[in-house]
């Protein structure tokens, strides 16, 4: 598949590269970081501008990324309303509503770049469960911006490692997103731990 | 310590998952420090041309002039210059394997007539 979708670089060029990371951007799998990196190095080697890499790669993701957030805030809710009929995941939303809205700006940013593979799902969440278009915005575009200029200029200073790059991309990825898992995993056990010594204080003896 | 066991009884899947991504977090860990300590390793240089190369890409990589390689390829410098390696391994009925070995050969000349 990676090599499949490389080999239409040369051919294709920034066309591609706006067409995927556009439809990365709507969670669609495709490997855009591996690509824009590609294409980085393309620029490197002259078979690509790097100009138009990069502002095709950022106006691509910057399209995709808000078409996200509409779809969301004109669906979402309808959604939501679905799940919200049993208490226990109405319970769950409002949960995540609240913290949407307390640390919205700092999980899309996040989102968009170190935790880039969760981009799209952050993207949707926050237009579904209505955080503040001008606060997204003003999170996901630093991020957008952050995101393609460290794969660009990857690509283009490191074009004759190309493969070792994204080897070392991928685990650093790995490593963030098992990181973050495990961090989650930690807030849930304390949480429940926190219950059960409650529970077992209240227990008469 | 029984609170202690109680809970991990009643949470052994929450507890599982956590020992489950700490162990996948720390594999590729370890396989991010080993990639970067072997950045440099003589091994990744001249490496085995892919389908999705140009020309270009070649030059850059192999760090060769790019008239030897397009000379080597049997390419116009002007009209071939952004042909993939695939294309042209495919039109000259080689393989991958066959073409990495000619680029090599030409290299190898290269940089001993150079010495």
């Amino acid at each position: 598949m990676m090599d499949t979708v490389l080999a239409l670089v040369p051919d294709y060029g920034v066309m591609l590269v706006f067409g995927v990371v556009f439809l990365a951007c709507l969670a669609v799998p495709l490997p855009a970081s591996v690509l824009v990196l590609t294409a980085g190095g393309f620029a490197a080697t002259g078979d690509l501008p790097l100009a138009t890499v990069f502002a095709t790669a950022l106006v691509a993701y910057i399209l995709g990324d808000q078409l996200a957030f509409g779809l969301a805030r004109r669906i979402g809710p309808a959604v939501l309303v679905y799940f919200e009929r049993s208490d226990s995941t109405a319970h769950l939303l409002e949960q995540s509503k609240t913290l949407l809205q307390r640390r919205g700006s700092l999980a899309v940013f996040i989102s968009h770049t170190i935790l880039s593979p969760t981009c799209p799902y952050i993207s949707y969440l926050s237009g579904a469960g209505g955080l503040n278009w001008r606060r997204f915005t003003l999170a996901a575009l630093p991020g957008a911006l952050v995101w393609t200029a460290v794969y660009t200029g990857l690509g283009y200073t490191f074009a004759a490692q190309l493969e070792q790059v994204a080897t070392i991309l991928s685990n650093f990825s790995g490593v963030v997103l098992a990181g973050a898992a495990s961090v989650v995993v930690v807030l849930l056990l304390r949480r429940r731990w926190h219950a059960h010594m409650l529970a077992v204080a209240q227990t008469p003896v | 310590m029984r609170h202690a066991v109680t809970f991990a009884r009643r949470n052994w899947i929450v507890l599982g998952l956590l020992l489950a991504s700490i162990a996948i977090a720390f594999w590729f860990a370890l396989s991010l420090v080993s990639d970067a300590l072997y950045f440099n390793d003589p091994r990744n240089l001249d490496v085995d041309l892919k389908p999705w190369m140009t020309p270009r890409y070649v030059v850059h990589t192999y760090d060769l002039p790019r008239s030897l390689v397009m000379e080597v390829l049997e390419l116009d410098p002007e009209a071939d210059r952004g042909i993939r390696l695939g294309r042209l391994a495919e039109d000259r009925g080689m393989s991958m394997d066959d073409l990495t070995a000619l680029v090599r050969d030409a290299a190898d000349t290269f940089r001993g007539a150079e010495q």
